[in-house]
């Protein structure tokens, strides 16, 4: 597609001599970004509408000291083709002179020498090759269900989305770190549906990876379509009461997010943080078995960036070790107001189990649930409190394994912590490398 | 209107040329800025919301549908655009009744206003200086403060949107203003931190600041009642829910249950079920696009197709769905059908799907407090928060802050939180026995495809009477 008149460094070139001029700037930083798209739509495994394009845009964050100890005023904007001018950058400068925060600086690290790998080494398929490839991934899938059709009825992928996107990026900032990488992006979103004996069913999937072998994408289509087969005789929960709850695949989207915002140094700041500023949460919750920690800068990370918008480099950062608090994260401002070390938004969290709190998977308890997805996984950051209702679950003791659609799983991540066992294998999923699964013993299930 | 002096020409030449070399063009042009202002304890922020400007080009040739979208349009794009036709050797199935709808909808446009849909605002943003914009939400947070609050957050943002559609029939533009305010506050005591929220978003300016203090104050009181609530008991319910409820579930069941596309990916179950009854017979439902000052109003969609209002349930009979143009053509619909107008795009780079605008449950002539006092026993649900669909398996799932306990038609002072509603769609529709006359729509909310592609749109309803399993 054609570019826009600049070049990516043309821009990043004006933009900072825009912003070098302006003398009541203290500091600033920008993230610059190109992106290349190409974009699939089908039903079933025939392309029915093919899309590219290329956008550009650059996030724009400007600070401004007020004299005499006046507070901290900050403002961003994001620039493209259409704004991209002297009086865009006039009216973000005039932004943050509105507002007096305390004060605080961004350190202002070198970030020199900085990279990670994420963009896909290997020459990429051109888009037909891309097309084709896909295309006759799922072909070939919906022709194993089609042979393999019984009298359970019969299963396909009904859809599929493909995205890729190639993207060049550039940080700088105005204590001269210039740091400049390149990303690929792969999205994948498809259905798999089962009809038969007059019911149907679904199981869907969003895949996403830096790399197209990463999408995984015979694998986790042909889970789908297994797992769409199963719910078509699936029912509600049998079993409902406190039992032990299993979390895998999608279900773990998200589940540890309410401890994290809680060792955040903006919870801390602002008086809701859960373990106030103790050095451990054995008080309160008892002694988890695993370590929390988080790394932006994980090699092949869907979130990962060499620096963030802050120009605080990426590396790894331990935030929980069994009970004890061993650092938590913040940004430059938070981390400045409550006294510690900025480290950035954790991205790309880690999980490590200790060994007493691993579990093979023949030593798992019956009966049990095992939730593989969820209506919608969003336990609330502040209170832990999670309640959802079940979308795919397989329900186990010893008559044998049942699907389960309906019902709700309910409970509270803090008071489950010490009791929370994992599976030996882990596996990364966007943002999450941890264990494959996540035994809850105090879950409610709810028909 | 002024800011697309000069492209109205342009766009014009740009799809003559591109239709000597496909069926069918089309070209979108959209620009979206704004701002957003934050102000918390001590610390406040101000933003300028990502801009999006840039054209969405939509052929037609003889493999199908192909798009293109970029910030400009030059003659290398055009060149390029020209190169990538798979040609048009024969007349596509789909051109016939794709010329039909666009001509039925730029004959159908001649007689509409954009400005109806979208009234001027009060106090408009874009000529307020930040500062006075920032000022207000100071004044309303020392307002509303109270001892007993920990955090009282306020976020006012706008967006003005101007979009300017051009194919071989016909030029349409608007512009829309949209805000949202909206405040979230926390109360921490006896060891127990939990919080309530008040959102309010529509076709507006900066006077929706001031109309949220009320409601803010209702949350913060709500926030102090939910001190040491916990879950309601499990299981099936008599519920009395709010409007904002009722425009959850309007949302995730008939809504996202008759998005036309869905059916093409067989990821609906409405198909077999248009004529049939799905809900009590006090119920309808409608999306209507061209509901004036709404937070989903439009008077064209994405695809340059006019607005229309959707009767998507009449009096309990599923009647219509939410089509856009791509489901229009591949399902055969006509241009008269009533679904039609509903494709829209996330931004200019992104695909059109069929999507909701403003979805509602018609009102009916219960007071509020007659569908109160008229329940033995059970719960008022109130403060929705968040939901998903299940268009396939017609499951529905809603998450709410409040439950409140009934009991012999008045209010125990029994205070539950959090709330999820789950039921099979049909199922929870046709235990409906009780509809209100209180008919409120809230806007502020984007609504996504599966987990991606959000456009704005807002819900309601009156208050109803239902029954449904309570988490």
């Amino acid at each position: 597609m054609s570019t826009p008149t600049a070049t990516l460094e043309q821009v990043c070139n004006r933009l900072q001599r825009m912003l070098e001029a302006r003398r009541d700037v203290s500091q600033w930083t920008f993230v610059a970004g190109e992106s290349e798209q190409h974009q699939l739509f089908a039903i079933s495994d025939t392309i029915e509408c093919r899309r590219k394009g290329t956008t550009w845009n650059v996030l724009v964050r400007v600070f401004s000291d007020h004299p005499d100890g006046g507070g901290r005023g900050e403002a961003s904007i994001v620039l493209d083709a259409s704004t991209m001018d002297e009086r865009s950058i006039a009216g973000v400068v005039e932004a943050a002179g509105l507002v007096k925060n305390p004060p605080y600086r961004l350190v202002e690290h070198e970030c020199s020498g900085i990279g990670i790998p994420l963009l896909e080494e290997k020459e990429l398929l051109s888009e037909r090759e891309l097309e084709q490839y896909v295309s006759s991934s799922v072909r070939r899938l919906n022709e194993e269900c089609r042979e393999a059709c019984d009298s359970h009825g019969r299963a396909g992928i009904t859809y599929f989305e493909l995205f890729r996107n190639v993207i060049r990026k550039q940080f700088r900032s105005s204590w001269g770190a210039e740091v400049r990488w390149s990303e690929t992006r792969y999205l994948l979103e498809a259905a798999a549906v089962a009809e038969g004996n007059g019911r149907a069913a679904e199981s869907f999937r969003l895949l996403e990876s830096r790399t197209l072998q990463g999408l995984a994408l015979e694998e986790e289509l042909r889970a789908s379509l297994t797992e769409a087969r199963d719910l078509l005789s699936a029912s509600g929960p049998e079993l409902t009461g406190k039992l032990p709850v299993v979390f895998r695949g999608a279900a773990l989207e998200n589940i540890m997010m309410p401890l994290v915002a809680h060792l955040g140094a903006e919870y801390l700041y602002r008086g809701t943080a859960r373990y106030g500023d103790s050095d451990t949460i054995e008080t309160i919750d008892g002694v988890p078995g695993f370590r929390l920690e988080f790394d932006n800068g994980r090699p092949w990370g869907l979130h990962s960036a060499p620096v963030d918008t802050e120009g605080i480099p990426s590396r790894r950062h331990v935030l929980l070790d069994r009970a004890r608090i061993v650092s938590r994260w913040g940004t430059s401002q938070y981390a400045a107001y409550t006294g510690l070390e900025p480290t950035g938004t954790p991205m790309e969290l880690a999980l490590h189990p200790y060994e007493e709190a691993r579990l093979g998977d023949d030593s798992l308890p019956l009966p049990r649930m095992e939730i593989h997805e969820l209506s919608y996984m969003g336990p609330d950051p502040l209170t832990g409190d999670i309640s959802s209702e079940i979308r795919c679950a397989y329900e186990i003791d010893e008559r044998g394994r049942r699907a389960v659609k309906g019902g709700i799983v309910r409970g509270n991540l803090f008071s489950n912590l010490h009791t929370l066992r994992f599976s030996r294998r882990s596996r990364y999923a966007p943002g999450l490398l941890a264990p494959e699964w996540f035994l809850f013993e105090g879950m409610e299930i709810h028909g | 209107m002024e800011v697309f002096v000069g492209l109205e020409a342009k766009m014009k030449e740009w799809v003559a040329r591109l239709c000597e070399r496909y069926h069918y063009a089309s070209i979108l042009h959209t620009r979206r800025k704004g701002r957003r202002f934050i102000v918390m304890d001590r610390v406040e922020r101000i933003g300028f919301a990502r801009p999006s400007a840039g054209f969405a080009v939509k052929l037609l040739d003889d493999e199908g549908f192909r798009e293109f979208y970029l910030p400009t349009i030059d003659d290398d794009a055009l060149e390029e655009m020209e190169r990538a036709s798979r040609g048009t050797s024969g007349s596509h199935p789909w051109l016939g009744r794709l010329e039909r709808i666009m001509k039925e909808s730029a004959a159908k446009e001649k007689g509409s206003s954009a400005s109806g849909v979208h009234p001027a605002a009060i106090m408009d943003p874009e000529r307020m200086e930040s500062s006075e914009i920032l000022e207000r939400l100071r004044n309303l947070q020392r307002a509303c403060r109270e001892p007993w609050i920990s955090r009282l957050d306020l976020t006012y943002s706008y967006t003005v949107c101007e979009r300017c559609f051009a194919d071989p029939y016909s030029w349409k533009e608007e512009k829309a203003l949209l805000s949202s305010c909206h405040s979230m506050v926390t109360v921490s005591m006896d060891g127990d931190t939990r919080y309530c929220f008040h959102v309010n978003g529509r076709r507006g300016g900066v006077e929706l600041i001031d109309e949220i203090e009320e409601g803010t104050r209702e949350a913060a009181r709500t926030a102090r009642e939910l001190i040491g609530a916990g879950p309601p008991p499990a299981g099936e319910h008599r519920l009395v829910v709010d409007p904002d409820v009722a425009g959850l579930i309007a949302h995730e069941a008939f809504g996202h249950g008759v998005e036309l596309d869905m059916i093409l990916k067989r990821r609906s179950n409405a198909e077999g079920y248009f004529g049939s009854s799905v809900a009590s017979d006090l119920v309808s439902m409608y999306d209507d696009p061209t509901l004036p000052g709404e937070y989903g109003s439009y008077s064209f969609d994405d695809e340059g197709v006019a607005a229309r209002r959707t009767c998507i349930v009449e009096n309990g009979i599923l009647t219509h769905g939410l089509s856009d143009l791509h489901t229009a053509l591949r399902l055969g619909l006509e241009p008269d059908h009533a679904g039609l107008g509903h494709g829209r795009r996330e931004s200019f780079s992104r695909k059109a799907y069929a999507r909701m605008s403003n979805t509602y449950f018609g009102p009916g002539e219960s007071s509020r407090e007659e569908l109160i006092e008229s329940m033995d026993e059970g719960f008022l649900i109130q403060y929705a928060s968040n939901g998903m669909e299940d268009p396939r398996g017609w499951g529905i799932h809603c998450e709410a802050l409040v439950a409140r306990k009934i009991r012999n038609g008045r209010l125990t002072g029994e205070i539950f939180t959090p709330v999820t509603i789950t039921g099979y769609v049909p199922e929870l529709l046709s235990s409906i026995d009780g509809v209100g006359d209180d008919l409120r729509l809230f806007g502020g909310g984007a609504c996504g495809k599966g987990r991606k592609e959000f456009v704005e749109v807002s819900d309601g309803g009156p208050t109803l009477r239902l029954k449904a399993r309570l988490g």
